[in-house]
């Protein structure tokens, strides 16, 4: 998989991830884990907007986008959580570090 | 067809009568969006006269209520925050994730502002002598301007317009002609905020527009940045007018890098620095002092970091940096990497044959880098305002402050280093407005006034904050006595 470079793409990768695994979730029947997942998708949304500073947008390293396919909700979601880990570690700001950790603890 | 910037005077959209048109180019692409006018000497007086005319209403609006029209705006902003990105990286060319910092810069100025309740508030003391008083209160200059550069087509306005309105000022504010649509989307959110008629008007055009607005009497005040040669021409004039006058001007921003700075951490700091917003910022990094030995392997892993950043449509996620905003811009920058060639300096990056895919017609330069400049050549001297960073070699501290005191500009400097002492030193001798300690875009927050000295600076109060208030206001003092 190809490796993210910038905030912005990281946010977008976390929130087709969070649709796909809502959508898989969905078709399993399990209400409340879409729900989850749709509630991380609105953090991600409050994050790209609020904790963007232009004055650090250096450049990341170390983080590959992740695939879901042939997941199962439960395999999904722990891979989601294990991505957000990742990210937080090789994230320059320190507020969407934080909230990554956060969003990575509300997985399951 | 062609849409047709409109202009925004008396709280009415209104399409110009002028003949003279210009194209507004997306710089990724070369697409035309629209067309902006170079609008007449009418309408231009209709939109001060329409600020003068508002003007009385507006100063005795209470405080507060101009305060809740501001937080009104704000969230508007927020509600809109995605659309109002894309309109700047779709007009400017920055990435999508530059600008979406940039509007949240330019709603911290909106929450900054919104405090004017406190930040207006006057001073009073008793006796100053026997039964005698004395008060200082702050009141607004009445119909204020700017005239706004390209580079941060939401931000940089939004230094000073909310602050003016705040203090009970009205505006006539006249966008850059390469990045007017984003100001006509602020506009649409502060009438829907509720701001009256007339309080706030937008005429679009060029030198003309912007010289009636300096000579106008009804206009009291002026703000400006762009470049230096602008900038001086329009404190010039408004001072010989004896308007308020604020200029900020341009940059050759120098970053030392010292033998002791962890480069793990410095280097994506100057390749953000360097290359953020494609090098066209007043505070974009564009000469590093390499401190002894650290030039090597620093001048190594930049050209290493920056080879592998991603140059494209600002409108992909992945891009980390975006197009120049012209042709004419783009020709210019090449102009100089040829005369850093011609004089001698090491291409040890060289952008200019960067190719984009699809990008075919737009303004697109690579990184580019060059080592073993000296402080004569002109890539060390000239704001490029764009993608190109100079390296150049210094034996100590002491000569990297030598170089930095011998330039004519004095926007931003910056350090990066483990030693307090060292930065210390720094902090208190370089003659720059705004200094950063391992920090490579020391961008002042809404709070506080971004700086400027030397030839980057007309002017005494700057753009945010409580200069902006002070620049905003007249202080008039009341001394009472009754018998």
């Amino acid at each position: 998989m190809a490796e993210i470079n910038n905030f912005g793409a990281v946010i977008a990768h976390a929130l087709e991830l969070e649709q796909t695994l809502a959508a898989l979730a969905e078709a399993a029947g399990d209400e409340a884990r879409a729900a989850d997942s749709r509630r991380r998708a609105r953090e991600l949304t409050r994050i790209r907007q609020e904790a963007i500073s232009e004055m650090i947008l250096e450049p990341l390293s170390g983080i590959e986008e992740i695939s879901l396919d042939g997941l199962d909700p439960e395999e999904a979601v722990r891979r989601i959580a294990a991505f957000y880990e990742n990210a937080a570690e090789h994230m320059s700001i320190p507020d969407v570090a934080r909230a990554l950790r956060r969003l990575a603890r509300r997985c399951r | 067809m062609t849409t047709k910037v409109p202009n925004f005077i008396n709280g009415e959209w209104v399409t110009s009568k002028t003949t003279q048109w210009q194209d507004v180019h997306n710089p990724a692409t070369g697409e035309v969006l629209a067309q902006v006018p170079f609008s007449t000497s009418e309408e231009v007086d209709a939109a001060i006269a329409a600020a003068q005319e508002a003007f009385e209403d507006w100063r005795r609006t209470p405080p507060l209520t101009r305060a809740r029209i501001l937080f009104r705006f704000r969230d508007l902003m927020e509600e809109h925050f995605e659309d109002l990105a894309r309109s700047v990286t779709l007009e400017n060319g920055k990435t999508l994730d530059e600008a979406r910092g940039e509007i949240r810069r330019t709603i911290e100025n909106v929450e900054t502002a919104a405090g004017i309740p406190s930040l207006m508030l006057g001073t009073y003391a008793e006796d100053i002598s026997v039964g005698i008083d004395e008060e200082a209160i702050r009141q607004p200059l009445g119909v204020c301007t700017m005239f706004a550069p390209f580079n941060f087509p939401a931000m940089v306005p939004m230094w000073f317009v909310p602050y003016a309105l705040a203090t009970g000022n009205t505006y006539v504010l006249k966008p850059s002609e390469r990045t007017p649509l984003t100001q006509n989307k602020l506009a649409e959110l502060l009438v829907e905020a509720g701001v009256p008629e007339g309080v706030y008007n937008i005429v679009h055009g060029s030198a003309d527009v912007a010289r009636q607005l300096i000579e106008d009497p009804r206009v009291k005040a002026v703000s400006f940045v762009g470049s230096t040669p602008v900038a001086k021409e329009v404190y010039r004039l408004a001072a010989a007018a004896g308007k308020r006058v604020q200029c900020q001007g341009g940059a050759k921003n120098m970053l030392v890098v010292m033998p002791d700075a962890s480069l793990q951490r410095t280097v994506p700091a100057i390749i953000t620095s360097a290359f953020g917003n494609a090098g066209q910022r007043c505070l974009a990094g564009s000469a590093v002092l390499a401190v002894g030995d650290i030039h090597k392997p620093l001048v190594e892993q930049l050209v290493e970091r920056a080879a592998t950043l991603r140059v494209g449509n600002g409108m992909d996620e992945q891009t980390q940096m975006g197009p120049v905003i012209t042709p004419q811009a783009k020709a210019r920058i090449i102009g100089y990497i040829e005369r850093g060639v011609e004089q001698g300096a090491r291409l040890v990056l060289d952008g200019r044959g960067v190719h984009v895919p699809g990008g075919e017609d737009g303004n697109f330069i690579g990184p580019t880098i060059f080592d073993d400049v000296t402080p004569d050549m002109d890539i060390a001297q000239d704001e490029i305002f764009g993608p190109v960073l100079s390296v150049i070699p210094v034996p100590d501290l002491e000569a990297a402050i030598a170089t930095i005191e011998r330039s004519r500009y004095g926007n931003m400097a910056c350090i990066f280093t483990d030693s307090g002492r060292a930065a210390r030193e720094f902090k208190y001798r370089v003659p720059a407005g705004n200094i950063g300690i391992n920090i490579g875009v020391a961008a002042p927050i809404a709070f506080f006034p971004f700086g400027g000295m030397k030839d980057s600076f007309f002017g005494d109060l700057h753009g945010q904050g409580q200069d902006a208030v002070d620049f905003f206001t007249h202080k008039k003092v009341v001394i009472t006595r009754w018998f």
